[in-house]
């Protein structure tokens, strides 16, 4: 019963998951066919990518990145921008320019102890001015004449395997991935000790601001895959693409399971919480709910969720707020 | 030898004040190099623009003082401002306002109880309440923005009673000042600060920390409410785009840690808070002053967060180093032994060794920093004078130079001017067209009565304009013009590159500002632009109703202005000389006619629709409803909702309508052939269906691409260039003396398979 409840965050999320798909099914008869969970996958294949990111992030006790949107568009820009050396060489580039935004950050708050919310924020702030001012506030495009690397650039988002498309599986990937690094190896458990406690940590010999840069650094790694197929999706770069996935990712994080004081959930959890917010865009639009009204809905059900799990923990007496 | 750390009083007083600091040097500074910065009427704007962040950072710097947090600040802001412009036909201005700072009470009480007896995260609780908010706030609008025609109060909000000092600022100061007084003097300011610095103190001293929590965020959704009512009642109307509520917040929270509050509590100022609004906002302004963009703006935003935030880890680095060193003794020690016992004493430091690096490190790494963002600076600097913005100064050169080629000769090369896609920027004069006439009571009709919309569609020709500054007839070339434009956008970019074009051609100097999609900041702009002197303004409002005062002030200054690409409401349109830009309701008449020939005006079709808060909301919704009733009544809507314009968002609402639908869904109207475009492609790929017609507003490059590969039928011709042109084209027109119609459209054209080589490359 106590490893049950130790698990609710888990399990919670993946209740509501089943609860909404029964309602699914009332709603419409079209709701359980392959088709359709295809398409909410697919839906939901980018914020599963940067939760999986996010998720390092507030495990390790540091609330939120809220510069992963702009990590997003930069690495995404920076691909496009550098398609003329080659497609390896863009995607490496792309990469590698998000990492070093995630080592700046990763370096500020491990070492420097700096408020993340707030440094992340300074961090979105002046990436923003920084790629609106390199691109002159336009738009970077790839040159996709046919087989040019930037053809291949803008396949990425559209390559599957059979009927299933690669940003799917990627996510799938990626948050198993992450569930390995979390639960099964050395640096997972010093990630739940930081984030459970920092002062213990450090006094048990820990390196945590070491630990804290490799949390930045998943997490930057992570926008920056999305940015790559965010940016090949929309077949630009732009200072403004992966606007909102800072506050969505962080509720798709949150409900699955990993609270914001850090130490709790797993990545399982996460993938639950990005269904579950796929599940309920999808039933919303089924029953003709339109986008204002699904707001309300998605911010009731997120506090309701997310408060039960605080509540079954409180009474598990696994924690004391 | 001691490397004890200490942070000496000159730099802790530094500190402590930094905010009014940086406001007084930033003052200074920009007195001295920006002219046209210090005079009156640019310091009053300063003044009233820090108002509506002011207020909202009071309740926050409780807020934060209380060890919490509250996201919702923005949406409540927006919402209540919604409130106070709704419901002012019906109850009056103190009917309003009381209504709406309930609303944002109860929204606080929301807050308040989640977090204190449900005792969830306040973040999570305010996110939530953030997202439910901004849908209230959407749905009690429409998506669209309201205005009242009543401009008593407004007026006086903004009417200095005594110099720099209109009673909005007068109302936003005493808040500031009774705010101050309670935290600082009063006993239950004092508990506050306990129960947010130490709750187990307060609690033994037997203060009711739940109580206080619950106030806190009923104070601050209250301040908040404030906030966005007096906001919306300056200007008479509000907007509901959602950029202005989420700005506030970022600003906000920027402010409030510059002015020194700590998100651990138990620490804070109003007074400082209020200061660091106030130098955010001067820091805008002068930037502003300087002609350069938003981007600016937002990197030395975030670089002064940055510093700050550094600093305070710092700050807090030295203070955890002292925890639990008795200061007196330790100087004792210093002054007295200097043995070895004073050194061992410092070894056994959990730092040790490491101390003396790390107590330069962060040091190093702000003064790092701080180069770094002088060079960014100066690198943007020297890049911008590159740019084809010049700083408003009418050369004598360029007057006499292009007096020589008379007026006549200009006109009649511009419409030889050829934009980037080759077609030409404007076409001569075309006939005034023919309105139908307004019927009695739109509002009685039903929305897919074309009737009901008359007021918006044909907003501006059937007003009675206000007395208008006269025209120098004198021609254009050495006029200064100043283009308000509502935001970056890859559009705007290519509108910017038709504006000058055609201004170069007529030898005018042009300045702009950009809204960045902010009501906030285009009002303050407006003033700066009045502050200019100008000899035209083209003003491209970020709301169609929101600009109604902004061009009032214009008005009332003396300044002739024209409005540009969104169509103002009735009321503004008294204001201005006339509008430009595209016909929206009329393109989207003749979109929706191309899609039903091509479904042979029967099936079911969809919409998806365009941002709320912007004018093409309405437009690009209802006129292909109104349109197909009239034309293909057999046609059936199935479906509209809007996506914001992203790909992944269309992508799923048109995966869900085709799962939903099925073959019954035949056609799709677009009001973006952008992201918009792309996600329904993939939508569509997906699911197979290459038999759905596929319409969209236009043309962007993406658009174009799609047509060309037959995957999308017609899109809309919506000239970037030719807008920025046209705007200029009439102000030129109007300064050789012309009477000017109060509405110019841009020509119309549906671009499909035929002819779209004709529109390539695209201009943005």
């Amino acid at each position: 019963m106590r490893r049950l409840l130790s698990h609710i965050g888990t399990l919670g999320v993946y209740g509501v998951a089943v609860v909404l798909l029964v309602i699914g099914r009332i709603v419409s008869a079209d709701f359980l066919t392959g088709d359709n969970f295809l398409t909410i996958l697919n839906a939901v294949a980018l914020l599963g990518i940067v939760a999986s990111g996010m998720a390092f992030v507030t495990y390790s006790g540091h609330m939120a990145d809220l510069s992963l949107p702009s990590i997003m568009a930069f690495s995404g820009t920076i691909a496009v921008a550098t398609l003329p050396w080659g497609l390896p060489v863009a995607l490496l580039c792309g990469l590698a320019a998000g990492l070093c935004i995630g080592a700046m950050n990763g370096v500020v708050v491990g070492r420097f102890k700096a408020n993340p919310i707030l440094w992340t924020l300074a961090v979105a702030f002046f990436m923003e001015g920084f790629m609106r001012f390199t691109w002159s506030n336009n738009q970077v495009y790839p040159d996709t004449t046919p087989g040019s690397s930037g053809e291949a650039f803008i396949g990425i988002f559209r390559l599957s395997v059979g009927t299933i498309p690669v940003i799917v599986i990627v996510m799938l990937a990626m948050l198993v991935a992450g569930q390995i690094v979390m639960m099964q190896t050395r640096f997972g458990r010093e990630t739940r000790y930081v984030g459970s406690s920092r002062a213990a940590a450090i006094t048990s010999g820990i390196d945590v601001p070491q630990v804290v840069l490799l949390n930045f650094l998943l997490a930057a790694f992570a926008a920056s895959v999305a940015g790559i197929f965010i940016t090949s999706m929309n077949k630009l770069g732009v200072f403004y693409l992966g606007q909102g996935y800072d506050f969505r990712a962080v509720t798709a994080v949150v409900i699955g399971g990993v609270m914001l004081s850090g130490g709790r959930g797993n990545m399982l959890g996460v993938l639950g919480g990005v269904l579950v917010i796929g599940l309920l865009t999808n039933i919303m639009t089924f029953m003709g709910i339109t986008s204002f009204r699904q707001n309300i809905v998605t911010g009731m059900v997120f506090i309701a969720v997310v408060g039960l799990q605080q509540y079954a923990l409180r009474r598990g007496g696994r924690s004391y707020e | 030898m001691s490397s004890r750390p200490d942070i000496n009083s000159a730099t802790r007083w530094m500190n402590e004040n930094r905010a009014l600091l940086m406001l007084v040097a930033l003052f200074g500074f920009l007195s001295l190099t920006a002219h046209n910065f210090l005079s009156l009427h640019n310091v009053t704007t300063i003044l009233k623009g820090a108002c509506l962040n002011g207020i909202a950072a009071i309740g926050f710097t409780l807020i934060f003082i209380l060890g919490q947090l509250d996201l919702s600040i923005g949406a409540v802001v927006m919402l209540c401002g919604m409130l106070t412009i709704g419901l002012q036909p019906s109850l009056g201005w103190t009917g309003s306002i009381a209504v709406s700072l309930l609303s944002g009470s109860v929204v606080g009480l929301v807050n308040g109880w989640l977090v204190v007896r449900a005792r969830i995260n306040a973040f999570i609780v305010t996110l939530g309440t953030m997202t439910i908010v901004t849908g209230l706030m959407h749905l009690y609008s429409g998506g669209g923005s309201r205005a009242v025609t009543d401009f008593g109060f407004a007026d006086w909000l903004e009417r200095p009673l005594l110099p720099l000092l209109p009673p909005i600022v007068l109302i936003t100061l005493v808040l500031v000042a009774v705010a101050t007084v309670v935290l600082h003097a009063t006993r239950v300011g004092r508990n506050v600060l306990m129960v947010g610095g130490n709750p187990e103190t307060a609690w033994l001293a037997g203060i009711d920390r739940d109580r206080y929590l619950m106030a806190g965020f009923v104070l601050c959704s209250l301040s908040a409410a404030a906030a966005g009512t007096l906001f919306a009642a300056s200007l008479s109307s509000m907007t509901s785009a959602a950029v202005l509520g989420t700005r506030a917040l970022m600003t906000v929270l920027a402010a409030v840690i510059i002015g020194g509050t700590m998100m651990t509590g138990g620490k804070g100022s109003v007074v400082k808070s209020y200061f660091a609004v106030l130098m955010l906002t001067t820091l805008f302004n002068g930037i502003g002053c300087f002609g350069y963009g938003f981007e600016v703006q937002i990197f030395v935003n975030g670089l002064i967060l940055a510093v700050v935030v550094l600093y305070e880890a710092y700050a807090i680095y030295q203070h955890e180093l002292l925890k639990g060193q008795r200061q007196d003794l330790v100087a004792e020690a210093e002054e007295g032994l200097t043995g070895v016992w004073c050194e061992e004493q410092e070894d056994p430091e959990q730092e040790g060794d490491e101390m003396m690096q790390k107590d330069r490190f962060p040091l190093v790494c702000l003064t790092m920093v701080s180069i770094v963002g002088i060079v960014a600076i100066a690198a943007m600097y020297l890049n911008s004078n590159k740019a084809p913005v010049t700083v408003l100064a009418p050369t004598q050169a360029q007057a006499t130079s292009a007096g020589a080629a008379a007026p006549t000769d200009a006109t009649a090369d511009v419409f030889a001017l050829r934009g980037t896609d080759g077609q030409p920027y404007i076409l001569p004069q075309q006939a005034k067209p023919s309105i139908p006439a307004r019927p009695d009571d739109p509002g009685a009709l039903p929305e897919t009565d074309a009737g009901h919309w008359w007021d918006i569609e044909y907003a501006g020709w059937d007003v009675d304009k206000v007395p208008m500054p006269a025209s120098p007839r004198d021609g254009s070339p050495g006029k200064r013009i100043v283009l308000l434009k509502a935001g970056d956008h890859p559009y705007w970019t290519a509108y910017v590159n038709g504006f000058t074009a055609m201004a170069e051609a007529y030898g005018m100097d042009v300045k702009i500002y950009n809204g960045n999609w902010n009501l906030d900041l285009q009002a303050q702009q407006t003033e700066q632009a009045i502050n200019d002197r100008p000899d035209m303004v083209v003003l491209a409002p970020v709301d169609a109703t929101g600009c109604t005062p902004l061009l009032r002030r214009m008005n009332k200054a003396g300044i002739p202005c024209i409005t540009s690409n969104t169509i103002p409401c009735d009321e503004a349109m008294k204001y201005c000389l006339a509008w430009t830009g595209p016909d929206d309701w009329g393109q989207f008449r003749m979109l929706a006619r191309t899609l039903a020939d091509a479904m042979g005006k029967t099936g079911g079709y969809a919409i998806v629709r365009h941002m709320p808060g912007s004018s093409p909301f309405f437009a690009r919704t209802y006129a292909p409803i109104t349109e197909l009733g009239a034309y293909a009544p057999d046609m059936k809507l199935l479906a509209m909702d809007t996506a914001n314009l992203e790909a992944e968002g269309t992508m799923q609402l048109v995966s869900a309508w085709l799962t939903k639908y099925g073959n019954e869904l035949k056609g799709l109207v677009l009001a973006g052939d952008g992201f918009s475009m792309t996600g329904t492609l993939e939508a569509v790929r997906k699911a197979g269906r290459k038999d759905l017609v596929i319409v969209a507003a236009g043309n962007s490059k993406t658009g174009m691409d799609s047509i060309k590969a037959g995957e999308a039928l017609a899109i809309t011709y919506q000239s970037a260039e030719g807008d920025g042109a046209i705007a200029v084209h009439s102000a030129a027109r109007w300064f050789t003396g012309e009477t000017l119609d109060p509405v110019i459209y841009l020509p119309k054209h549906i671009i499909t398979k035929t002819d779209v080589d004709n529109y390539m490359p695209a201009q943005w």
